[in-house]
């Protein structure tokens, strides 16, 4: 399953399915996930800044970012997400700088080709 | 089938998972309600009443699970299928999805094709749902409906009487045991306990036509093994195979205290004497009705002679099959004890509802326990009988006579009481005679029948023993009698206001041999046939004997007296 390998950025067969369905709202849609990914990550980035970074709400916050990355068929991006839900359920928040940091990376590729092939 | 357009509500924080459900959902032509978190949805629930709910497991405010929760209370008898939207993966996760009252759940990202048929599916199960509870609305008003039917055709009858005492316990709206008491026209009670195999509807159906014939048939004076071949006639015919009636029928004659007990496949009718607080055990010796057909249907009742103060207990299995917690059966011998315990007769029957409540402490009872017990007393107790007719026409036939003749063969197969009585309740003045025309009639007849035809002697009814060798002669001679007849000759005219009915009753008997004394001696004499004829003389306005006294002739003049003013203990 193309969800399964982290090296692909977006899931073109998922993608264009959503686009059939939705039709005239897709590109809507895909703002609303782009805002809210962008929202989810400041979110994150300003979690881990605290001292004593709250585990329960980070994994919350990167399950439900996981959660719509997988709709949408953003695959990558869902892949660092639940990385990052599985450290924090560990509590292992002390070493997610440089995952924080691929994530706003992929975010960034993701919004890049969304906007060039969907858009 | 094709889906139905339903309301579905989708609970989701996340705006895109959120739009990309909804999108799948409308497409499939079903009507949307959205909810960001699990406080909105609790609202919009309330709102809109969704067909199935699509819920995001973890969001802000309230999660969930605990929305499920909710909405699960206040859904009620409603079906509401949740469906819960999680990424959660893990298998006590998706397991916690279920245990806090959600149907199912799909995995993000959404398959599409899966969940139009998982909505398709809770779809029809909930209109299936739906379909379920209106027809258990529809079948609990039948059966309303039904009980007040029901309730009309097997009523109290004369239940109440100070005499009777019963209890019914029923496990369902309906009851698989049936009491049943009427009066027969002689101013004597006729019992009913029935019992049917299983409860409810089915059980109770089969009592309607049980009590419209008890009733029916007692009223007009037939015979005990009349009815009873009859009920069972009708039981057969109507219902299935493994359905029947355990039954007992006893009927009290007050005015010749005996009882006669008839007992097919419930416990043993108890038979309670007053003074030596003895018991009779009356066992089942006959198959339960609706089992045998009509010609091998024959009922074997017993006659028991009865004081006052006697008393008869019949029940169903209930009682004694009754359990307690430990799975021990009340069974014969604690019964058996509170009779040979008991102190004051009037407490057996309470002490009986108050043991087996108590034995079956917090177990819940199985079967109906069912209890119907009552005592031998005189007619001034209870009165005549006011047995009502719905025969409709007004004044009836006035001048009119009639005479019947009863040959061998058919004094021993046929009571011509409940028809002769029939007919004379056609006169309008008559109707609420009769109790009083049945006990005359009755009297006459088994006068002429026993001492006239039949040649036995009333002096052997005075003890117990000799009651008991009486009406097997009885039963023996009717069955070898080859000559002798009985005639009736009834007639009624106009009179004054009213009416005169006579009867003459003719046997072919030597008459009887001391017919030269005194009627007056005769008849208040209780050692010569009993205190029937005291009450007849008291009962007519005229009645003679011929000088050979082999006939007799009572006539009766209406409208009476008012019952009360007539003094039975005169």
């Amino acid at each position: 399953m193309t969800a399964d390998q982290p090296d692909q950025h977006l899931d073109d067969a998922a993608l264009t399915d959503l686009r059939d369905l939705l039709e005239d709202d897709f590109s809507d849609l895909i703002e609303t996930f782009l805002g809210d990914a962008r929202e989810r990550y400041t979110e994150l980035v300003a979690l881990n800044q605290h001292p004593e970074p709250d585990a329960q709400t980070v994994r919350g916050t990167a399950h439900s970012f996981k959660g719509s990355c997988l709709n949408v068929g953003v695959t990558r991006l869902a892949q660092l997400c639940r990385r990052l839900e599985e450290m924090a359920n560990a509590d292992q928040l002390d070493s997610v700088d440089s995952l924080l940091a691929d994530i706003g990376t992929e975010l960034t590729e993701v919004e890049r080709l969304l906007r060039s092939q969907y858009l | 089938m094709s889906s139905a357009s339903l309301t579905i509500l989708i609970a989701d924080d996340n705006n895109t998972d959120r739009r990309i459900l909804s999108a799948i959902v409308q497409q499939e032509g079903h009507k949307v309600v959205e909810a960001t978190n699990g406080e909105e949805a609790l609202e919009r629930f309330n709102e809109s009443v969704p067909d199935i709910i699509l819920m995001d497991a973890l969001m802000p405010k309230m999660n969930g699970f605990e929305a499920s929760r909710l909405i699960k209370q206040r859904a009620g008898n409603q079906l509401v299928p949740i469906i819960f939207l999680t990424s959660l993966q893990d298998a006590s996760s998706l397991a916690n999805c279920l245990e806090s009252g959600g149907d199912d759940f799909m995995s993000k990202p959404y398959n599409r094709v899966i969940l139009k048929a998982k909505i398709n599916a809770f779809g029809r199960m909930r209109r299936m749902h739906d379909q379920l509870q209106s027809h258990n609305r529809q079948m609990l008003l039948e059966q309303q409906v039904a009980k007040t039917v029901f309730d009309n055709v097997a009523h109290s009858g004369c239940l109440a009487l100070p005499n009777l005492r019963h209890s019914l316990s029923p496990l369902a709206v309906f009851n698989g045991d049936t009491v049943l008491a009427e009066r027969k026209p002689d101013g004597g009670i006729s019992l009913f306990l029935g019992d049917f195999t299983g409860h409810g509807l089915p059980a109770a159906i089969g009592a309607m036509p049980v009590a419209e014939i008890f009733y029916g048939m007692t009223q007009k004076g037939f015979a005990m093994e009349d009815v009873l071949r009859e009920i069972n006639a009708k039981l057969y015919t109507i219902l299935p195979t493994e359905v029947f009636c355990c039954g007992a029928m006893v009927d009290l004659d007050v005015t010749n205290k005996m009882a006669r007990i008839w007992v097919g496949g419930v416990p043993s009718v108890y038979l309670y004497r007053g003074d030596s607080g003895a018991v009779e055990k009356v066992a089942s010796s006959n198959l339960p009705l609706g089992v045998l057909p009509s010609r091998r249907f024959s009922p074997q009742p017993n006659d028991y002679r009865m004081h006052n103060g006697d008393r008869v207990f019949l029940w169903s299995d209930g009682i004694v099959e009754s359990h307690n917690e430990a799975g021990e059966l009340f069974g014969e011998e604690r019964l058996d004890a509170l009779f040979t315990h008991a102190t004051d007769p009037d407490r057996i029957f309470d002490d009986i509802l108050v043991a087996v409540d108590q034995f079956i402490g917090g177990s819940r009872p199985d079967d109906d326990t069912t209890l119907l017990s009552a005592t031998m007393v005189d007619l001034d107790v209870i009165g005549l009988p006011l047995l009502h007719s719905n025969k409709a026409s007004i004044g009836g036939p006035m001048d009119w006579q009639m005479n019947l003749q009863l040959g061998p063969q058919s004094l021993g197969a046929f009571n011509p009481l409940p028809l002769v009585l029939n007919i004379l309740t056609e006169v309008e003045g008559l109707r609420s005679l009769s109790g009083h025309l049945y006990t005359v009639l009755a009297e006459l007849f088994n006068n002429a029948l026993e001492h006239g035809v039949l040649g036995l002697d009333s002096k052997l009814k005075q003890d117990s023993q000799g009651f008991a060798q009486y009406y097997q002669l009885r039963e023996q001679r009717l069955a070898d009698l080859t000559s002798g007849q009985v005639c009736l000759d009834i007639s009624h005219r106009p009179l004054g206001n009213g009416g005169e009915l006579t009867f003459e009753i003719t046997d072919s008997g030597p008459g009887f041999a001391h017919s030269h004394q005194d009627l007056a001696y005769l008849t208040d004499n209780p050692d010569y046939s009993g205190r029937g004829l005291a009450l007849v003389r008291r009962l007519c306005d005229e009645l003679d004997f011929n000088d050979a006294g082999n006939r007799v002739r009572a006539t009766l003049c209406w409208p009476r007296p008012a019952w009360s003013e007539l003094h039975l203990n005169g």
